[in-house]
């Protein structure tokens, strides 16, 4: 699996993602350590690992879509 | 990696994140820790996607179980609202979500399973059933326990209960995340503020009832399968169990569009704080 490192605003929804390739783990888990130091306090720094970027549009939804666009799915 | 902290320094360090005065010493300290709970919740999610595909249920739609290690932010928080001296104590710093569809018995059966999987005694096992006691709405079952000397929360969720759960946290992260804990408040409010937590109540009133539809629904959706698999006999005034699954869906049917109806006025007022420039 390959690892994600996500910057995440809550207020605001903006999100800034890094993929790392299958092995690098603790690399990912190393840049946020690294980043979460400077973060703001309602800033996320979170690693995930999935196949790819898509799997965790699913997964996580919350970091990746509005209230609306998630109600509007759950609509569909 | 060097030796696991002592009890005493976590608690400094728990106190010194609540009151944002850590040294990068601490930082050091705490995230050799979080490496080491990631560690455990990454194998342990392992060895959980190897076992579910065994896991007996219903429904042929596949099992999704995903681990993630606390952030500093969220750590944070919990510790400015626990108390800093419980970070020796906080049960998800390693965390497992195990997403699927479920029916209400199957999620229980399933976190027999997945603590047998990854072998943990059930009687060493502390089961949070949020679907029995939800907060705010929020309903999934929860299990902590120690795995490997590190404290584990795993979560089992049904889908219904994983799509709320996705849409109330976005809403708690648009809104201020203050609104799930909201006994917490204590900042005095302004004539601006509270008519912001005006709104937030009403948006999570909404998100309230959605929840207790999504209840009822997957409590018919248990007895309809337990019906139709001939565990549950139920002929009651005469009516059989044919009918009785026709009333079943219909209910069902009903309580959906119940949940929708609510999702639309919270929808609407979305839509409002938009169109005035606001978030969410």
């Amino acid at each position: 699996m390959k690892s994600f490192v996500l910057v995440y605003e809550r207020p605001t929804g903006k999100l800034d993602t890094m993929e790392f390739p299958e092995g690098q783990r603790h690399e990912a888990f190393a840049l946020r350590s690294k980043l979460q130091r400077t973060a703001g306090p309602e800033t996320e720094v979170v690693v995930f690992h999935a196949n790819d970027l898509q799997e965790l549009r699913s997964t996580h939804q919350r970091y990746f879509a509005s209230v609306g666009e998630m109600i509007a799915k759950q609509h569909a | 990696m060097g030796d696991a902290p002592s009890r005493s320094q976590l608690v400094k360090i728990g106190k010194a994140l609540a009151a944002g005065t850590e040294t990068p010493e601490q930082l050091d300290v705490l995230d050799a820790l979080l490496a080491r709970c990631d560690e455990v919740q990454a194998r342990a999610r392992d060895d959980l996607a190897a076992a579910l595909p065994r896991f007996p249920k219903q429904s042929s739609g596949p099992l999704d179980v995903r681990g993630r290690t606390k952030t500093l932010t969220t750590l944070r928080e919990k510790l400015q609202r626990m108390g800093g001296q419980t970070l020796p104590v906080v049960r998800d710093l390693a965390g497992l979500r195990i997403v699927g569809d479920l029916l209400l018995h199957e999620q229980d059966e399933l976190l027999t399973f997945a603590c047998e999987a990854l072998g943990v005694e059930v009687d060493q096992v502390r089961i949070i059933d949020r679907r029995a006691e939800p907060m705010r709405g929020y309903r999934a079952l929860h299990a902590e326990f120690v795995l490997d000397g590190v404290r584990v929360e795993l979560q089992i969720r049904t889908e219904r209960q994983h799509a709320w759960a996705e849409i109330y946290e976005r809403l708690g992260d648009a809104l201020g995340r203050e609104i799930r804990y909201p006994q917490e408040q204590t900042e005095p409010e302004t004539s601006s503020s509270a008519a912001q937590t005006a709104l937030a109540v009403v948006m999570i009133d909404h998100m309230e009832r959605v929840s207790r539809s999504l209840d009822r629904i997957e409590q018919l959706a248990a007895m309809a399968g337990r019906l139709r698999s001939g565990v549950l006999r139920y002929e009651v005034d005469g009516v059989s169990i044919g009918d009785r699954l026709v009333r079943n869906a219909a209910l069902t049917a009903e309580l959906y569009e119940q949940a929708r109806r609510e999702l639309d006025a919270l929808a609407r007022i979305l839509d409002r704080l938009k169109q005035r420039g606001e978030q969410p």
